[in-house]
């Protein structure tokens, strides 16, 4: 077989982590859904999924075992589509569907795709899930152009679009400290093996940003403030004798920093945290604590030094050195001691996804699940498309206290909100 | 359209109660039926295969299978009394208590409670009582109903941590009252079978122990004052 350059791929930075911890509980998939003005049908959207994935090589592999690294290898398979499940995010077998790292379901209007992280970040699941449908529309009659996140499919792929970002940016010379103790975690029962909750708010974006403009913030600070004041709440309502720190997690694409087209992992995980032993916080004075952390570390040096810092552990002979398994055994126990433990929750911002004019008439809403998590109730998704923000909660736990405290508090502030759920 | 008269957000066309605070959807004005809109997820719930987990199982159940027929075989060949069935009947026991449960995809404490109970009676009844011509009295007089018993305590144990969570200290009082009830029993089974008349009073000594050990923990169960005394004498 002719080789066109795309057989194999290294994982990259980010990736690297992800098949070493992957558990039940902790399966590192999430979720971009579509949902279209009318019924999907799925022999067409298989079409359309395999069309596109010519295009879209870091998209069309399987994972496989070097002595030293897990690698990606193109897949010889066609891949399919299936009906939607209820546990959606559930974790990827490496030798189930076909060795696909994805999986694609259908539910009455909505095309989702549950994406196993190791090979894409959310906004290359965006650009691959809209490319995907802008195939299936386009199959459909429609004349739909490639122009915002939506990829030419007569285009040769390049080796830009599959290029490990980290390595060709990480250039800092200041050592990133990073010093993280473990924090409040407000858990619950658990809702059962591969089973999550979901619950999503659909909200308008313009509501939404009127009342974050009100407060001087941008939306994700803002979501991230509320956030981490339920959870201050929550631990102070429970009188523990010495509150441990709340801190919000929140996923940067850093393709805003640096020029690359890649479809791959781009992202660095920035935390913000607030300790309750200073004192009594009101919202405002989080939210400003919030607004102020997150202004300084979302900087192009401070994740520059970051970036660099997790190259290191992957370019240091001690660690590139050792076999496969014993290196999966040291994520494992390094992810059990570190890991969620320094998350007191999570939040993701998308941001807007920028679609054709003709494409956006199609469109009903994007939708963003985050996976599931070990300890934390609160790992939220954030997308918008034309006015819908449509928020997700991904919780482990039966309890559905955070969600509803939540969203009574926007509803409170004169925000519209509409409720889905996979609860009975 | 229904909002949640709780929560003040709208709700799905389908919900028939608000998925933040459970309080049911009532509203006149809806003509059609939750059940006649898709709801907003599937029903359909995958649960994946623990491939790795059975194929461990099926492995360890290959590596005790094995030895088994060769020793079978062997005994089958050569003649000289059945002694592959201590072989066979221990290594049916170890597979059937340790090896099994990996094969279900959830842990069916029911289900591997009967097996056990069957299986712990039938063990006993080959590896003990089928070669003697006294074995046979010794196990339906004695061992049978002790393993009943102490099987239906299990259960009874089982049942009732299943509704709720009980406090530790009342699992342990039935747990003690149950080693109580199953010595008494014992004794009382040794006594009639064999002419050891003494296994009933060793028996009682137990019940006793266990008695007195039960009422101070129910005391300690009632009583806040004397825990709290206790945490005080006996800080570490």
């Amino acid at each position: 077989m002719k080789s066109n350059g795309f057989d194999w791929f290294k994982l990259d930075n980010a990736a690297k982590i992800f098949p070493g911890q992957n558990s039940n509980s902790w399966s590192n998939v999430f979720r971009i859904g579509v949902e279209l003005k009318e019924e999907v049908d799925p022999e067409i959207l298989e079409k359309a999924l395999n069309r596109t994935l010519e295009r879209m090589p870091s998209f069309n592999v399987r994972i496989r075992k070097g002595f030293f690294w897990y690698f990606f290898e193109k897949n010889p398979n066609q891949a399919a589509v299936s009906p939607d499940i209820k546990n959606l995010c559930y974790r990827v077998n490496f030798k189930e569907n076909k060795g696909f790292l994805f999986r694609m379901y259908y539910y009455g209007k909505r095309i989702s795709v549950d994406i196993y992280h190791a090979i894409s970040d959310g906004y290359g699941n965006v650009v691959f899930v809209s490319t995907v449908v802008a195939e299936y529309l386009r199959l459909k009659g429609h004349n739909i152009p490639a122009s915002g996140v939506i990829l030419d499919l007569n285009d040769k792929p390049t080796k830009s679009e599959t290029e490990d970002a980290y390595n060709r940016f990480a250039s800092s010379k200041v050592k990133y400290n990073r010093r993280d103790k473990p924090v409040y975690h407000a858990v619950g029962t658990k809702a059962g093996e591969h089973m999550c909750n979901y619950t999503v708010g659909i909200m308008s974006f313009q509501q939404v940003h009127a009342l974050c403009k009100r407060y001087q913030v941008t939306v994700t600070e803002f979501f991230a403030a509320m956030l981490m004041d339920i959870h201050y709440q929550k631990q102070k309502a429970e009188q523990v004798k010495k509150p441990r720190e709340v801190s919000v997690q929140i996923p940067v694409n850093l393709r805003k920093f640096y020029p690359t087209d890649t479809l791959r992992n781009f992202v660095l995980c920035l935390r913000v945290k607030m300790n309750p032993n200073m004192g009594d916080y009101t919202f405002e004075q989080i939210l400003k604590l919030v607004s102020l952390q997150l202004r300084l570390a979302n900087d192009e040096k401070e994740v520059n030094s970051m970036m660099t810092q997790n190259l290191k552990i992957e370019k240091n002979p001690f660690t590139k050195y050792i076999p496969l398994g014993i290196k999966n055994l040291g994520v494992a126990i390094t992810f059990l001691l570190t890991g969620e433990q320094t998350t007191s929750a999570l939040i993701s911002n998308i941001g807007p996804v920028s679609l054709p004019g003709e494409m956006k008439e199609h469109i009903e809403k994007y939708m963003f699940f985050t996976g599931p998590g070990k300890l934390n109730g609160a790992r939220c998704g954030v997308i918008t498309f034309d006015d819908k923000l449509v928020f997700t909660f991904s919780n482990c736990y039966q309890e559905s206290d955070i969600e509803r405290e939540f969203f009574t508090r926007l509803v409170k502030m004169g925000i519209h909100v509409k409720i889905e759920s996979n609860r009975e | 359209m229904s909002y949640c008269v709780n929560c003040g957000v709208e709700l799905d066309d389908s919900a028939k109660k608000c998925a933040l605070c459970a309080t049911p959807v009532i509203n006149p004005n809806i003509q059609t039926k939750p059940e006649e809109t898709q709801p907003p997820f599937s029903s359909q719930e995958h649960i994946p295969q623990g491939i790795k987990k059975r194929f461990i199982a099926y492995i360890v159940s290959v590596i005790i299978f094995i030895p088994n027929i060769v020793c079978f075989l062997t005994n089958a060949i050569f003649k000289g009394g059945f002694w592959s069935v201590y072989v066979n009947t221990t290594s049916f026991l170890i597979w059937v208590i340790f090896v099994f449960p990996f094969f279900t995809k959830k842990l069916k404490p029911f289900l591997m409670w009967a097996l056990d109970t069957v299986g712990v009676a039938a063990y006993v009844y080959f590896f003990f009582a089928i070669h003697h011509e006294s074995g046979k009295d010794w196990y339906f007089l004695c061992a049978l109903p002790f393993i009943c018993i102490v099987s239906l305590m299990v259960l009874f144990y089982m049942l009732w941590t299943k509704r709720k969570k009980r406090h530790w200290l009342l699992r342990t009082v039935l747990i003690t009252v149950d080693i109580a009830l199953a010595s008494l029993v014992l004794g009382a089974l040794i006594r009639n079978v064999t002419s050891l008349k003494s296994a009933f009073d060793i028996g009682m000594i137990i019940f006793v122990s266990c008695a007195v050990l039960v009422a101070f923990l129910v005391y300690c169960y009632s009583s806040k004052h004397m825990r709290r005394w206790l945490s005080k004498r006996f800080f570490v």
